[in-house]
């Protein structure tokens, strides 16, 4: 096979490199390698950065600091720490300084016996105390170049503070929201997303257990169960915003008796529901949860079910006794993953009618309510650099939701892994 | 492990029927002897009838030996078990049919008659040839090489008393004392011995065979 | 839905010879025929070996005789199996029962991931079972005894059964089908996966079972069929790639002097 001359033509077996051609062969040979191991880490290091850059900004926006300056003292107002004081001191307070006709108000949006000591606090410190925040200031501006804002503020604003903030702190997490962007949070909006999260999690998961079931144990290999597997993957693909649509025509308005609750007594509500949203929700996370419950329990090996059925068990005693033991793991994963993707869902609950300004927590299905991704989606289009900031603080929020979700759902994942 | 289901257990029931056929073996060499020193044909009527079971006995364990080799495929030491013992089972065999011949000679001197040139050389010899079958078959049964290679000595013993025999018988003639066929009879008895020890030693190389798969000649 | 009677008088030949018979029996996946023209008559409290190389149809015929083909999409049988003299593929006969009759031990050990106690308590629990937890644990350990493992794993019943090792796997496969009293035990090519003392171990086993049960193993061994089996069958793949039973006899004669010539060419291991 070996041939002394290097042209190819010359024998009938072409050339193969020998001698010195094989090291200069083997190196040509790596250095186009490298150069796409070059190109793979280029793409990453890319992806990287787009992400840090993310994550850099959002870290930006909310922390700084913050100028501010006051109505009223709140010492004037009570010699004790205001959140010291009972929700009934508070109303006082609030009755003593505020105009009747805005106190009778505030009533009527929410009457005062089922508003939480937290939002008559606010009510204080929005109306009374009129803590007012006339600037702000970016994180790495705030540790730069700090005599900088110092000395403007000094200027513009002379009965200011200049204060460090942590836009996500505590209170954030727990109050309702508020026009006054230092004395919002994300409270109601959170626990709006877990309501509709509840109702969807609730209809979306038996459904697609069942229907992963019937369609991998049960369903023929015929042309119909193709056709019904080819649409729920399709489905998977769809935009959310259709989804929007579907929820809007058909829940909203269509069985605006049953979302709204006026079939069950309640008056004061229309179809712009938690339970519009959660039935809209399920709907668009139902064909995620069939196909994960297909391949959770397409992964159970076909060994375990023909031990079953050798020793005579029926095709439901085989299903119940072990594929769907032992499918429930990965089912239970990619039910966490749909529910990080719900979560995040906006542009389908805008449709629906999530309401953007809303202040009280939900306390039925059929409450109106907002949702995070609302929330921000809210902020970021108004005015003002400190709508900025809480919407950073929203994003941290949502984020290290998903993140925790994830996480547990790896973890899950890792901890049931079985050998066979 | 399994007692009763293993290569062991099989070998081991091979390796008893050999010991069976190796009893038989010497037993009726030593009867023949016996028909031999008493002139006794009813001893030996009864070796000639027997003989038929001794093959029998071989063919038992060939056909043993086959099935053992496709259930077990054997390799290495084990299969050189089983093959010398189909070899040995051969060699047994033929002393059986060799012994067979000692007493059909002793039933032709009765029934001619002549008398055998009886001496004492003559049926020392045979306990020799007795002993070193016993010998070479329990060196065989034991897988004992050492005791295996002292055959060899015993069998050139036997060797130089056929020689002593051989001029002994021959002097005998000369002398009259006995007859032509007398002679004969006689000598084809201490060949028919000499042919067993030569059989035994067969056996004691068979026997290093298996212990060390090397082919030793201990025939002179 | 009929049951299989023993009890039942004439039409079953409860005391008959021969537990399973097949008759003119065509197996075919589709359109494709995989196994043709198979007769043969299973001797009852025998084991008997079907051996043949591979693709011949072997694991085909014995997943049929309790009707595991079933659950193959496709496949249909022609021709009768009988089991005590009913043919089990009358549409009167419900599969289940079937399995529940004629178990199964597969090729790779398949124990539940649960406990030892569970896995051989799951065959009489859904085909009805009833009765205390005493009586649970007799029918555990018999199961086990009848297996030959119960010294083994009798401190760790509540241990997941697929924490023990492959021969022992296999073991406590074989107890979870004679926990539920089959009449016949059908072994797929049992001992491939495992080593060669386990394999050991189970054929001295299969030997033991012979006494209460009626075997028939498929296996690749021929070693093994000669050690263990009391009939063999041997089955060749035909031109139209459709499996064909050959020769059927006694071990002792199919392995001395095998009267068809590729039965003897196969043995000698001159193809396949």
């Amino acid at each position: 096979m070996s041939v002394s001359s290097a042209d190819p033509r010359e024998h009938s077996t072409g050339y193969l490199p020998t001698g010195n051609d094989i090291q200069r062969n083997i190196a040509s040979r790596r250095r186009r390698g490298l150069v796409w191991q070059i190109v793979f880490l280029s793409s990453l290091l890319i992806g990287l950065l787009a992400l840090l850059t993310l994550l850099y900004t959002i870290v930006d926006d909310s922390f700084g600091y913050i100028a501010v300056q006051t109505k009223i003292d709140p010492e004037e107002l009570s010699d004790r720490p205001l959140e010291e004081l009972s929700k009934e001191e508070l109303i006082e307070i609030l009755r003593a300084n505020v105009s009747a006709g805005l106190f009778r108000r505030f009533d009527r949006d929410e009457p005062f016996a089922e508003r939480s000591k937290e939002s008559v606090l606010q009510l204080i410190e929005e109306r009374v105390i009129g803590r007012d925040v006339v600037a702000s200031y970016k994180l790495t501006e705030s540790l730069l170049e700090r005599e900088r804002i110092e000395a403007t503020v000094r200027e513009r604003f002379p009965r200011a503070e200049l204060e460090f903030h942590s836009w996500i702190n505590y209170d954030f997490l727990t109050r309702p929201m508020s026009s006054v962007p230092v004395l919002s949070g994300v409270g109601n909006a959170i626990l709006g997303s877990l309501w509709v999260i509840a109702i969807t999690m609730l209809l979306a998961v038996p459904i697609g257990i069942l229907g992963g079931v019937y369609l991998e144990e049960y369903a023929s290999d015929t042309w119909y169960y193709r056709l019904i597997e080819t649409n729920i993957n399709n489905l998977a693909g769809v935009p959310s915003i259709i989804y929007g649509i579907l929820g809007l025509a058909v829940f909203v308005r269509a069985l605006e008796p049953i979302t709204s609750g006026a079939a069950f007594g309640v008056t004061d509500s229309n179809g712009r529901t938690i339970l519009s949203a959660g039935l809209t929700m399920a709907l668009l996370v139902l064909p995620l949860m069939i196909i994960n419950a297909r391949e959770a329990i397409r992964a159970v090996p076909q060994s375990i079910r023909l031990a079953s059925y050798g020793l005579g068990a029926t095709r439901w005693q085989t299903i119940w006794n072990h594929v769907l033991p032992n499918a429930l793991p990965g089912i239970l994963t990619g039910t966490i993953l749909s529910m990080s993707r719900a979560i995040g869902e906006t542009a389908p609950l805008i449709v629906i009618g999530a309401s953007t300004f809303i202040v009280f927590s939900p306390d039925s299905v059929f409450d109106k309510f907002t949702v995070i991704p609302i929330q921000i989606y809210n902020w970021t289009s108004q005015p003002g650099s400190q709508f900025r900031n809480i919407a950073a603080a929203a994003i941290i929020v949502l984020l290290t939701t998903l993140l925790l979700l994830n996480a547990t759902a790896i973890l899950l994942r890792n901890r049931f892994k079985r050998s066979y | 492990m399994g007692a009763l289901h293993s290569m062991a257990h099989d070998y081991e029931y091979l390796r008893r029927t050999l010991d069976a056929m190796a009893r038989r073996v010497q037993s009726a060499l030593h009867e023949s002897l016996q028909a031999l020193r008493r002139s006794d044909t009813i001893g030996a009527d009864q070796i000639i009838h027997d003989d038929p079971d001794i093959n029998a006995l071989q063919q038992d364990i060939e056909d043993l030996v086959v099935r053992f080799i496709t259930q077990w495929q054997p390799v290495l030491r084990d299969l050189r078990r089983v093959l010398t013992i189909l070899a040995v089972a051969g060699e047994l065999e033929r002393i059986g049919d060799y012994a067979k011949q000692v007493a059909r000679r002793v039933r032709q001197a009765h029934d001619e008659p002549y008398a055998l040139v009886m001496t004492a050389d003559l049926l020392a010899m045979g306990q020799m040839t007795e002993h070193i079958l016993a010998d070479s078959i329990a060196a065989f049964l034991a897988e004992d090489v050492a005791h295996a290679r002292t055959i060899a000595a015993a069998d050139d013993q036997i060797d130089a008393r056929r020689h002593d025999l051989t001029a002994a018988i021959r002097h005998a003639v000369a002398s009259g004392v006995a007859s032509f066929d007398a002679a004969v009879a006689t000598l084809d008895i201490t060949q028919t011995l000499e042919r067993i020890a030569d059989r035994a030693t067969n056996i004691a190389e068979r026997t290093i065979y298996l212990a060390t798969a090397a082919h030793e000649s201990l025939n002179a | 839905m009929q049951t299989i009677n023993l009890s039942a008088g004439d039409t079953f030949q409860e005391n008959g010879k021969y537990a399973v018979e097949l008759q003119d029996t065509h197996i075919f996946y589709g359109s494709f025929r995989a196994v043709k023209d198979v007769s043969l008559k299973i001797e009852r409290q025998k084991i008997t070996a079907f051996i043949g190389p591979s693709g011949c149809g072997k694991s085909t015929v014995l997943r049929a005789i309790n009707r595991m083909n079933d659950l193959i999409a496709g496949s249909r049988l022609n021709g009768r199996i009988l089991f005590h003299g009913k043919n089990i593929y009358d549409p009167d006969v419900d599969p289940v029962e079937v399995r529940r009759r004629i178990g199964m031990v597969f090729q790779k050990p398949n124990p539940f991931p649960k406990s030892i106690y569970e896995n051989i308590m799951f065959g009489p629990r859904i085909n009805g079972w009833r009765g205390t937890k005493a009586q649970a644990d007799e029918l555990v350990e018999r199961a086990l005894r009848g297996a030959a493992i119960w010294d083994e794993v009798k401190d760790k019943l509540h241990q997941p059964g697929t924490a023990l090792s492959g021969g022992q796997q296999q073991r406590l496969c074989i107890a979870r089908a004679l926990a539920v009293q089959p009449e016949v035990i059908l072994m797929d090519e049992p001992c491939s996966a495992l080593d060669p003392i386990s394999t050991l171990k189970i054929e001295e086993l299969m030997l033991e079972l012979r006494r209460n049960y009626t075997i028939i193993i498929v296996t690749h061994n021929m070693q093994q069929a000669s050690r263990v089996s009391d009939y063999t069958a041997f089955f060749l793949m035909d031109a139209d790639r459709a499996g064909q039973l050959v020769e059927y006899g006694p071990t002792e004669q199919i392995f001395t002097s095998p009267n068809d010539k590729r039965t003897e060419d196969y043995i000698s291991g001159r193809f396949g």
